[in-house]
């Protein structure tokens, strides 16, 4: 069993880099897993729309470069305010003089890129991995295809939302002709715990989320858990990882008249501490048998799913109101895991048959990707072991 | 290009929701919203207007002869003609009454197209992979829009054609706008 100090951390091993910095794009794993909890997201699914595999891999060439570039704080090609001004420039130019701000982008690729349509669209069907499956449907699920599914998809976070969303628009710019955005999904306030030292974040209900989470410190449990083993396979995942993503709407205005001892019933936490029924502290122990069977933290609890683990690396949001004065504002959940078979699909199917916080929430959209290890060096670019 | 010649736009293509205090609703909007959103027929103040826009227009077409036009202006006048489609007729909004949005984006399109193949032997000197490019971004937008033609025109652009069927549209016209916005540095160069 992990420590305590170890489970609350989602970071990486550098919890002391500060905020402005720029965190390193190449390595073993793709940044914006393991790494640090930033404060901010811009996540953005795209369409395939190219029926050209060159060209499909010269994208993600460019787009490989353009995010080495950005992660650094960097503009891309030719700058923001190019030699050429006949032309537009090629970086938009709204992070000029904003730091790199610990910007990572995380980049994966979903079943549609196998196969769409029952159609081998880039000679890659053979290459699926058994993993990356269609997640199956949930009790409860009222799932927008508008805000579901996407062939590729890049997780932009940062600690300045402008430097996360000039980073998703640029490669949305690059991609055009090639990818279309199928849908993006702006967060504002993570919702897991980033270093030991600081305090756990709120979700949109008013409590602490996170609290307990697989630490980007625990190379252990990253090994057991989330990252994708030589024996696991297939070989070009070897580092990789899986993501779902999930938009729960919650129902803020019901929410808010439930009265504070059910709130804690359904958690199993209190709220202002966010210590498990019968304790005291927030990092104490939970007791699973003292809370309600039905409660959130007990059904989501590894014990009461057989050891199941993810990491989760989700983000409140909120996109104004519904048209019917209601908050539009839930929890983009998104989770990586060694396999979603083992991982989000156990769990959320407890979760959604028995979890007294179905009243208040519902799945809106849904995405599953594989994501890639990470890119080596100068001659590498996201899914080149795929392709190759 | 309409732009250019200032003083005419204004008066045969502005919409009801940008009318400034006390100026009149003159143009071929207007005309729409009578003919297709109330009676179905023209008053007689409308029928001034439709002799005024005539009048208007004609007067379009002798300027337009005179106009100075630069290698750099024509390609960026072909970028704006799919900046218009973009921005006001992929929505639906400029044509809210005669739902012909689609006759006009055809008619963007052609115009831009004319304006490229003009271009076209300078650029591919400069730029061949942006002709390249170019030459495959035009044919792709031209036939998704032959699936939309409806005898000599095109289909009304209504609750008909849907959320998928426009996002279709959107994307092909920026998967053609990006390489065309350098269509005026490959000539310029």
């Amino acid at each position: 069993m992990p420590t305590a100090a170890a489970l609350r951390t989602g970071g990486d091993a550098s919890p002391a880099a500060s905020m402005g910095d720029a965190v390193p794009f190449h390595g073993a794993h793709q940044a914006g897993i393991a790494t640090a909890v930033q404060d901010r997201l811009h996540f953005a699914a795209f369409d395939v729309t190219t029926t050209d595999r060159a060209a499909l891999v010269k994208l993600l060439q460019e787009w490989t470069a353009a995010a080495a570039r950005m992660t650094a704080g960097h503009e891309i090609g030719s700058g923001a305010v190019g030699e050429n001004d006949e032309l537009p420039p090629d970086d938009t130019g709204e992070a000029l003089g904003l730091k790199p701000s610990r910007l990572t982008l995380t980049f994966g690729v979903g079943p549609g890129l196998f196969e769409k349509d029952g159609k081998d669209r880039f000679g890659l069907k053979a290459r699926r991995p058994k993993a990356l499956i269609d997640l199956p449907g949930f009790p409860g699920d009222n799932l927008d295809p508008a805000r579901s599914g996407g062939d590729l998809c890049v997780q932009a976070c940062a600690d300045d939302p402008q430097v996360a969303v000039h980073a998703i628009r640029n490669l949305a710019r690059i991609g055009m002709g090639k990818v279309a955005i199928r849908w993006s999904q702006l967060g504002f306030g993570k919702t897991s715990s980033t270093t030991p030292d600081a305090q756990t974040p709120r979700n949109m209900m008013g409590f602490k989320d996170g609290t307990r989470n697989i630490a980007g410190t625990d190379k252990a449990a990253l090994d057991k858990h989330v990252w994708v083993g030589e024996k696991d396979g297939p070989e070009w995942m070897v580092g990789g990882s899986y993501l779902v993503a999930r938009r729960i709407r919650m129902h803020i205005e019901t929410w808010d008249r439930t009265s504070l001892a059910e709130q804690e019933d359904i958690f199993g936490r209190d709220k202002a501490e966010g210590a498990p029924v019968g304790k005291q502290r927030e990092r104490d122990e939970p007791l699973l048998k003292a809370m309600k069977p039905d409660s959130h933290v007990r059904l989501a609890h590894p014990d009461s799913n057989n050891g199941v683990t993810i990491l989760r690396r989700g983000y409140s949001f909120t996109d104004g109101t519904d048209g019917l004065g209601r908050l539009d504002a839930g929890l983009f959940f998104i989770a990586y895991q060694k396999d979603v078979r083992d991982g989000f699909v156990p769990l959320q199917t407890n979760l959604a048959r028995n979890d007294a916080l179905n009243e208040y929430i519902q799945h809106v959209g849904s995405a599953v990707f594989a994501v890639p290890p990470g890119v080596r060096g100068a001659g590498d670019w996201w899914g080149k072991a795929l392709f190759a | 290009m309409a732009e250019s010649f200032g003083d005419i736009d204004p008066k045969v293509d502005v919409r009801e929701d940008s009318l400034e205090k006390d100026q009149k609703w003159t143009g071929w909007h207007k005309l729409e919203k009578s003919l297709w959103a109330e009676n179905a027929t023209l008053t007689d103040d409308d029928k001034k207007l439709a002799d005024q826009l005539m009048t208007d227009l004609k007067d379009w077409q002798k300027r337009v002869g005179t106009a100075e036009i630069t290698p750099t202006s024509m390609a960026n006048g072909a970028k704006e003609l799919l900046d218009e489609v973009a921005t006001g007729k992929v929505t639906g909004e400029e044509e809210r009454y005669s739902h012909t949005d689609l006759v006009d984006f055809n008619g963007n399109v052609e115009g831009a197209q004319k304006a490229y193949e003009l271009l076209k032997p300078v650029a591919g000197k400069n730029d061949a992979a942006l002709v390249k490019e170019l030459d495959q971004q035009f044919a792709d937008l031209k036939k998704l829009l032959d699936g939309y033609r409806d005898g000599d025109g095109f289909k009304a652009y209504d609750d008909s054609i849907g959320k998928d069927d426009r996002k279709k549209l959107s994307d092909a016209v920026n998967a053609l706008g990006e390489p065309l916005s350098k269509l005026a540095g490959a000539v310029a160069k």
